[in-house]
């Protein structure tokens, strides 16, 4: 039982990142899909840093600064010149995707993976065993749900979302919220690559966010756009991730098994459950389904 | 006159450069993983840059990042008339099917798996033979009587390489258990480090003391857990031993350059046939790394027991299960 809480913690850890940096952006009436982009930008520049440098929490800082600019750049294009947020979230992905080979073979001269990492050059788990940044991970989404609820950026972050034409009036820029929120959301994903690269992982190998800045989309989407939500709906995810890590080829009769795509499937079968299931309550409910509606439209 | 200066130019670049036409023209097309994977992709592109040191050819590598590009890559080679064109991967074979076909006239090559086209080249390998070897090894160097198998993506040819290594472990031990996981059921699981991580840490966590990882750039991770906890890993396709000496049992070899190599030095000479080669034990296209990284970890009584093994494979008077064998109808080798 241990052992599976450790590793529900290990590959959670990541999604709730992501998935907190991706309710900041949406909730600020930016649709993320650049998640994945950007957790690949922050995993890239802390590995190089790493690698460089010697320093894991220079690279740590190295990481979280280059996914804010990628993270700033989709803020340039959805916000200031206005484009399509889908296109813009798939162009940082696209560009991330196709940058970090080419840089990694000018820099290491293998377009496929960084040199591998000493244990120096890694972020140190506490105790042998729990990473400081897996032990952050709840105290940020806490951190963010006292934010939301209570402060004022947490206002204005929801009105940015829901009617920015009031938060203009009062004369706060609904604008520069926005572009605030989507850097953040860009630092949280640099966490979450940052975990990926030298902290769990040692080094950087292409395009080894292997899609769970999409998983951490849905976790926000299940989460219906709350931190706690975020937070929940990655615990999710990173538990049925686990649940296919540990329990792979379970014994069905005789000599038969489950196969494993079976257990692989889950992630996107719960998903669509959730989904429906959350979906069906809400439209029983009056208020109807919670979209900030800067996103509905 | 400017334009008569380009026209000039022009003419002076197209002489120039089908001026070396007796220089053979060699195309390969790498795998998802690159050319820098350490491990499948490498050993190809490092027959085929020996090739081009020894034999002056002229070679050009493309690294597919996407299995929609392999049929493109392909057709651009033929389009420039190369002499061979290779492709490196079993999910190649349709694409070079096709344009092997449109191209009667050009010679091609496929690894892992058989294309049955007069002007294709099919070089396979014997991964049962190396991975029941392997997992002799495996069975062999085991305290705790577990060892682990991390697959990348669940294809036949992955499970061949597990099927024989089961059996190998077993007979080392007939009480041997073996602990299986694959990584994904689509290509992103050759580039998914941080799962194979986990699933490394796991199959330890099972008391498994040895695993061997046929993963892509996943190794790394089971390699970095190995050295973390102390215990053993073996590395595939590639001499990985290096990674992380003294950790790492052995690797499987798989020597794609040896055949990458051989398939280009008779283009060159002009002998080449089409037709299928088999590489094994035999001849070194598969076989067991032992080199100044993982020696200490064995005795001569061990090493003497390895080769009784390895000769008897050889002899054929122990026959590694083979999957492809097994599950003719469902395997992607044809």
């Amino acid at each position: 039982m241990t052992e599976f809480l450790f590793t529900v913690a290990s590959v959670s850890t990541p999604l709730v990142y992501a998935a907190l940096g991706g309710m900041l952006s949406e909730r600020a009436g930016v649709v993320n899909i650049a998640l994945e982009g950007l957790m690949l930008a922050g995993a890239f520049t802390a590995a190089t840093v790493a690698w460089a440098t010697k320093d894991p929490w220079l690279a740590f800082v190295a990481g979280v600064l280059a996914s804010s600019v990628f993270g700033a750049l989709h803020a340039l294009l959805t916000i200031t010149f206005r484009a399509h947020a889908i296109i813009s979230g798939l162009a940082v992905n696209a560009v991330v995707a196709g940058l970090t080979p080419v840089l990694c073979k000018t820099l290491f001269d293998s377009s496929t993976s960084s040199p591998m990492l000493e244990n120096a050059q890694r972020i140190t788990a506490l105790g042998g065993r729990v990473s400081p940044l897996v032990i952050c991970a709840p105290i940020v989404a806490l951190l963010l749900y006292v934010m939301h609820r209570w402060s004022r950026f947490g206002q204005y972050i929801r009105f940015a979302g829901e009617v920015p034409d009031a938060l203009d009036a009062q004369g706060i820029s609904s604008q520069k919220v926005r572009w605030l929120a989507v850097c953040l959301s860009g630092a949280l994903c640099g966490v979450a690559g940052a975990y990926l690269s030298i902290d769990h992982g040692a080094g950087f190998t292409r395009n080894m966010t292997a899609g769970r800045g999409y998983v951490a989309l849905a976790a926000v989407i299940v989460g219906r756009w709350t931190p706690q939500g975020a937070l929940a709906g990655a615990l999710i995810f990173g538990s049925i991730e686990a649940c296919q890590i540990l329990f792979q080829d379970i014994p069905l009769w005789g000599d038969r098994t489950l196969p494993v795509q079976w257990m692989q499937s889950l992630p996107f079968i719960a998903t669509l459950l959730v989904l429906a299931v959350v979906n069906r309550r809400a439209a029983k409910s009056p208020g109807g389904l919670f979209v900030p509606k800067a996103l509905s439209s | 006159m400017n334009r008569l200066v380009l026209w000039c130019a022009l003419l002076v670049f197209l002489v120039s450069t089908s001026g070396y036409s007796d220089q053979k023209k060699i195309g390969l097309i790498l795998d998802r993983g690159g050319k820098d994977d350490k491990s499948f992709n490498s050993a190809a592109f490092r027959g085929a840059t020996e090739a081009k040191a020894k034999l002056g050819i002229y070679l050009k590598e493309i690294e597919a990042s996407d299995d929609t590009l392999f049929e493109p890559a392909m057709r651009s080679f033929a389009q420039k008339k190369f002499d061979l064109i290779i492709g490196v991967g079993v999910n190649q074979a349709e694409a070079m099917k096709k344009v092997a076909r449109e191209n009667p006239d050009l010679r091609f090559a496929i690894i892992d798996a058989v294309v049955d086209l007069p002007n294709v080249t099919s070089l396979i390998f014997d991964e049962h033979d190396g991975s029941y070897l392997v997992g002799y090894v495996a069975g062999l160097k085991s305290k705790t009587g577990v060892v682990g198998f991390v697959g990348g993506m669940k294809i036949p040819l992955i499970q061949r390489f597990e099927l024989a290594y089961t059996q190998g472990a077993k007979a080392a031990n007939p009480k041997t258990e073996v602990v299986v996981n694959y990584i994904g059921f689509t290509s992103e699981a050759w580039n998914n480090p941080t799962k194979a991580k986990e699933i490394a840490k796991n199959q330890y966590a099972k008391k498994a003391d040895v695993i061997f990882t046929a993963a892509g750039a996943s190794n790394n991770a089971v390699f970095d857990v190995a050295a973390d906890q102390k215990k053993l890993a073996i590395g595939v396709d590639s001499n990985q031993n290096w990674i992380k000496p003294g950790f790492i049992l052995t690797s499987m070899l798989k020597r794609l350059d040896t055949a990458v190599y051989a398939v280009i030095s008779e283009v060159a000479a002009g002998t080449l046939r089409g037709g299928t080669k088999v590489f094994g034990l035999k001849n070194d296209g598969v076989d067991w790394a032992l080199d100044e990284h993982n020696k200490s970890l064995f005795t001569t009584a061990d090493l003497a027991k390895i080769k009784t093994v390895k000769d008897q494979l050889i002899a054929k008077k122990i026959t590694a299960k083979d999957y492809y064998k097994l599950h003719a109808h469902t395997a992607s080798s044809k």
